[in-house]
């Protein structure tokens, strides 16, 4: 049996671990921040997700099913908004969080007070609203922990119900003592918790790792046991969920469940925009979404595992809805189902673990929506206030920190005081949906200033505040008036006879608005004016330069300029006013923390505080200010100290955007510099080559030089002892005579290569390339040298022909090749002719020979079996003047060009001419010149074929 | 490459929302069961947990792409 104390007791111990998972957290994170570590579980991103779940409140617990079985599929509305909401966290969520980061946002207050030029007005209004639409709210949790906790430790479960009607409104219950009433110990545990752990310091940012961590395993809490009275729903009781559905064939209500047909339209429509919009404007959902974000890649995963959370809620509830309808009494409470169900068939352990889940479900909101109001209401209404008081606090050296802090706690106590204190005094009321949705319909008035203020630059404070102030109005008069006229407290003068008794003016039929929803038509009214309002006054008033610059950051929250723009503010302090101030409001220590890092950050030392202060440090310091007190109070802390401030946005503008000419001029110069280095690289390298080439033309000059010397200087002696002797034997001047014409053949030699080679470098040498068949080419030249070799007795063999008639081998007979026909027997003539000449083998023998490369040119191949190329002289073998042979070999017969003409002749046939060593150890000696050139296609060589050419032996080159 | 991904992580959740308002969420009230729950509950959970499905898969990309730098 389940008595009171045994279900305090249990209560009381699972508070206590709420607390003591809330203290582990806190030390956990304070130490991670002391490692620096980013990591761990404090910051995770499913803790994150779970700490949203605090959207869940009893309101969803118990509320959900009692909508559902009072209202068909409705209920799914609340948790498909915030599940698009979610599923669009990149265009939205993401924003927020970015610009609350920057800024230092510490609420949805201080949010739309910075976006619309820090205004103090603004975040004021909507802390009122928000603590108006919320107060009601909390009152509901309290009432819900408390009627659930009476209904199972009373045993009259059930007679008792949230939902009683305003004629059963009972005095009596509402005066039973506030010391046995498990509301108002609720409400004093959860101000304990949320003093101890959400008011422990201020500031830095408005973070809580352990309230989050306690919110994140309530909601573990909560779904499981929802899910385990589901799962009990449709097994335990009953036999499956085909079961369960086939009553929607007798029951009404289960009917509604299993189908869209006769649910409102408009209504599905307000409540998803609602719950959508309250997803974000809620004071608490705004707390743990955006300020208590650690991390902004958090939302990728919030934005699947959120929506997938609100699913497995929605899909618990239905079967619980279900069973209830058709298992408990007609008379039971919807709203109590969840308990109900267990108890119905005695399973009181199950029923226990279902309070606990409700338990959850509401600690976990007034907690979070306490702390999120408290720093609203301590920021935005007491600090301003006592700021403008001639109080100490406000003068003097004294510490406001202190101040602030207990400006939290006790704010926080008139937060749950003023809940309780509603709730005692409303012991009836509408259903908690209702509730709920009334709530919502007050938050959401501030969607429009949201989504404004982040998406359009020209939304004005004055639209704001008209806007809002509008919403507000017609939320009060169109959808709290009714509420609670309809709960019998008040107005329902009004209600019935309209305002100042003017029909048109009724509350639930605003300008004859008739026949609809109460909620539709209050939402449509004051949203829609509240929208209307804000977009018209925007339009026709103009925003002030702070508010330019606050919209242009919060527009363009991604562009990286934006963060600089505060820091463009010309403004100047005296610094020991500005250190004063920091440290009067955020305490010695973070004062002097906050001075030092910022040194630190910008490499200056330590210590080192600049007696004029820059823009930028006075900036960074009203950002850290705003962090514990909010932007707008931040703002006139500093206006205090500030001197010549100028906030016109085009300066700073023009200010940030000259900075940015500047670094994009230094881009550019940057860029035009390294083209410089580049072209200089290239014009070292351009001279580099010169030089050489210039060298190389003077090498060859001396070189030239040095070979033209030699014949002349034996032509000038010989003349001179043929002009000088008288009595010279005739046959030794005839023989000098032969010498020195022999000189002067060599000379003009030497000439006509030189011209030759110096036409062909210039270019202007004529070539005639066409296709030439190999074997015609061997057999020419072969016949040019046969003289030579007969001569030198050296045997010249052609196996182009011979070799492929005898053996039916390729040798190249059957090739032809795209050249030029003289140079190209010119260059063979010369490798022959240098073959021939310098063999010194006893059975000197040259060959030519024919094949095709693997690369696919055409060869032709000159061997011999003589003494072979140095290797030292290899390197050099194709230059001018060098000679691959011994200078000992007869030396004069050459002009030393032969050589590098033959090689370039074949480069410009696109070509390549190569030496080949033979192994010089087995005798067989020799070397092999290789000259390959590019195949021509034999069809049109045997075109070209009739046509004659000339056929000219060249002179050898280098004989 | 990138530019996609942002676009579909706009584009998801307004296919989400006509889906999810009426007329277009009566697509799958049709009536009947399928193995013992009604058609139209299983359609709506179908459509959830594709939404659920797609934003989880595009958030990866998101969170691969160049996250900081957009728009």
């Amino acid at each position: 049996m389940l008595t009171p104390s045994l279900i305090l007791t249990i209560a009381a111990v699972y508070l206590g671990g709420l607390f003591l998972l809330a203290f582990v957290f806190d030390r956990q994170w304070a130490g991670d921040a002391r490692a620096g570590a980013k990591r761990g579980l404090v910051n995770s991103p499913v803790i994150y997700t779970l700490s949203l779940a605090v959207y869940c409140t009893s309101w969803t617990f118990y509320g959900a099913v009692g909508s559902a079985a009072r209202n068909g599929l409705e209920f799914l509305t609340i948790y498909l908004g915030p599940t698009l909401v979610f599923m669009g966290w990149w265009l939205l969520l993401r924003k927020l969080v970015r610009i609350s980061k920057t800024q230092k946002i510490t609420s949805i207050a201080d949010f739309l007070s910075a976006r619309y030029g820090k205004s103090a007005g603004l975040s004021a209004l909507v802390t009122v609203i928000a603590v108006l639409g919320v107060t009601p709210y909390i009152a509901l949790q309290l009432k819900a922990v408390a009627a659930s906790f009476d209904a199972l430790a009373g045993g009259g479960l059930v007679e008792a119900t949230l939902d009683q009607s305003p004629a059963t409104y009972d005095i009596e219950i509402a005066s039973t003592s506030i010391l046995s009433d498990t509301g108002f110990w609720t409400a004093v545990l959860m101000g304990a918790f949320v003093i101890i752990f959400g008011t422990r310091n201020i500031g830095a940012d408005e973070r809580h790792p352990g309230v989050v961590a306690a919110i994140a395993f309530e909601s573990i809490v909560k779904l499981v046991a929802l899910a385990a009275i589901a799962v009990f729903a449709i097994y335990g009781i009953n036999g499956g969920l085909s079961d369960l559905f086939a009553r929607a064939d007798w029951h009404e209500g289960v009917k509604r469940l299993t189908t869209f047909e006769g649910t409102d339209y408009s209504r599905w429509l307000v409540t998803l925009l609602l719950s959508g919009a309250a997803i974000l404007c809620l004071p608490r959902q705004f707390q743990v979404a955006v300020v208590e974000n650690a991390d902004e890649r958090h939302l990728a995963t919030a934005g699947w595992l959120f929506p997938a959370y609100l699913l497995l809620i929605s899909l618990c509830v239905i079967p619980i809805a279900i069973a209830g309808l058709t298992q408990l009494p007609e008379t039971a409470n919807p709203d109590l189902y969840v308990l109900q169900l267990p108890v119905s068939v005695g399973q009181e352990e199950l029923a226990l673990f279902a309070f606990i889940g409700g338990l959850s479900a509401g600690t976990s909101m007034v907690i979070m929506a306490s702390i999120a109001l408290s720093i609203m209401i301590s920021n935005h209404i007491v600090t301003p206030i006592l700021l403008r008081l001639p109080t100490p606090a406000n003068q003097g050296s004294q510490d406001f920190s202190e101040t602030l802090l207990l400006t939290r706690r006790l704010s926080i106590i008139s937060i749950l005081l003023f809940g309780f204190l509603y709730y005692r005094l409303t012991e009836s009321s509408s259903p908690l949906a209702s509730i709920g949705l009334i709530s919502f319909a007050g938050v959401a008035q501030f969607l429009p200033a949201l989504i404004f203020g982040v998406f359009w630059q020209g939304a004005t404070r004055t639209g704001a505040m008209a806007g809002l102030a509008a919403g507000f109005v017609l939320w009060v008069f169109t959808l709290l008036v009714p509420t609670f006229s309809s709960a019998g407290w008040a107005f329902t003068e009004i209600t019935q006879v309209g305002l100042f008794g003017i029909s048109t003016l009724r509350p639930n039929e605003l300008l004859g608005l008739k026949d609809m929803d109460p909620l539709v038509h209050g939402v449509l009214w004051s949203l829609g004016i509240n929208v209307l309002v804000l977009a018209l006054v925007s339009l026709l008033s103009k925003q002030s330069p702070l508010e330019q610059l606050q919209s242009r950051i919060f527009v363009d929250a991604y562009d990286k300029r934006s963060s600089g723009v505060a820091g463009a503010i010309q403004r100047s302090a005296d610094a020991d006013d500005l250190f004063e101030l920091t440290r009067r409001i955020l305490g010695p220590d973070r004062a002097l923390r906050i001075f030092r890092e910022y040194a630190a950050d910008r490499g200056l030392p330590r210590t080192a505080i600049d007696p004029t202060p820059s823009p930028a440090l006075i900036a960074h310091i009203e950002r850290e200010l705003a962090s514990s007190v909010g932007a707008a109070s931040a703002r006139s802390l500093l206006s205090g100290i500030v001197t010549g401030e100028t906030i016109n946005l085009e300066t700073v503008m023009t200010l940030l955007d000259e900075t940015q000419e500047a670094i994009r001029h230094s881009k550019e110069l940057e860029q035009k510099s390294r083209e410089l280095e580049d072209t200089a690289e290239k014009l070292r390298s351009a001279n580099d080559q010169l030089t050489r080439l210039d060298k190389l033309k003077d090498d060859f000059l001396s070189q030239v030089s040095h070979e033209l010397r030699t014949p002349m200087t034996s032509i000038r002696s010989f003349a001179e002892i043929l002009t000088g002797a008288d009595t010279l034997d005739p046959k030794d001047a005839s023989r000098f005579l032969d010498i020195i014409r022999g000189e002067s053949q060599r000379l003009t030699r030497l000439l006509d290569d030189i011209l030759d080679m110096s036409r062909m470098e210039s270019g202007q040498a004529l070539w005639q390339v066409r296709a030439l068949a190999l074997s015609d080419i061997a057999a020419e030249t072969v016949d040019a040298m046969d003289g030579l070799a007969r001569s030198q007795q050296v045997a010249l063999i052609n196996r182009v022909v011979a070799e492929s008639q005898a053996e039916g081998e390729s040798h190249g007979a059957d090739l032809h090749v795209l050249a030029d026909s003289d140079r190209l027997k010119q260059v063979m003539i010369n490798l022959l002719s240098n073959a021939i000449k310098f063999n010194t083998s006893p059975n000197p023998t040259v060959w030519i020979d024919g094949g095709t490369s693997r690369t696919g040119f055409a060869e032709i191949r000159i061997l011999d079996n003589g003494p072979g190329i140095p290797a030292e002289d290899i390197p050099t073998l194709f230059t001018k003047f060098s000679r691959g042979w011994t200078e000992s070999a007869n030396r004069a017969s050459g002009s030393g060009l032969g050589l590098a003409i033959s090689k370039q002749i074949v480069d410009h046939l696109g070509g390549s001419l190569t030496l080949v060593n033979h192994d010089q150890t087995d005798g067989s000696g020799g070397a092999t010149f290789i000259i390959s050139l590019p195949l021509a296609d034999p069809q049109k060589a045997g075109d070209d074929e009739p046509e004659a050419h000339p056929v000219s032996v060249p002179r050898p080159a280098a004989e | 490459m990138a530019k996609p991904i942002k676009d579909s992580a706009v584009i998801l959740p307004l296919i989400g929302l006509v889906l999810f308002i009426p007329p277009f969420i009566q697509i799958f009230d049709v009536g009947g069961s399928i193995f013992g729950i009604p058609i139209f509950l299983a359609g709506i959970t179908l459509v959830w947990v594709l939404g659920i499905a797609l934003t989880a898969l595009v958030s990866r990309r998101l969170l691969k792409s160049d996250f900081d730098r957009d728009d």
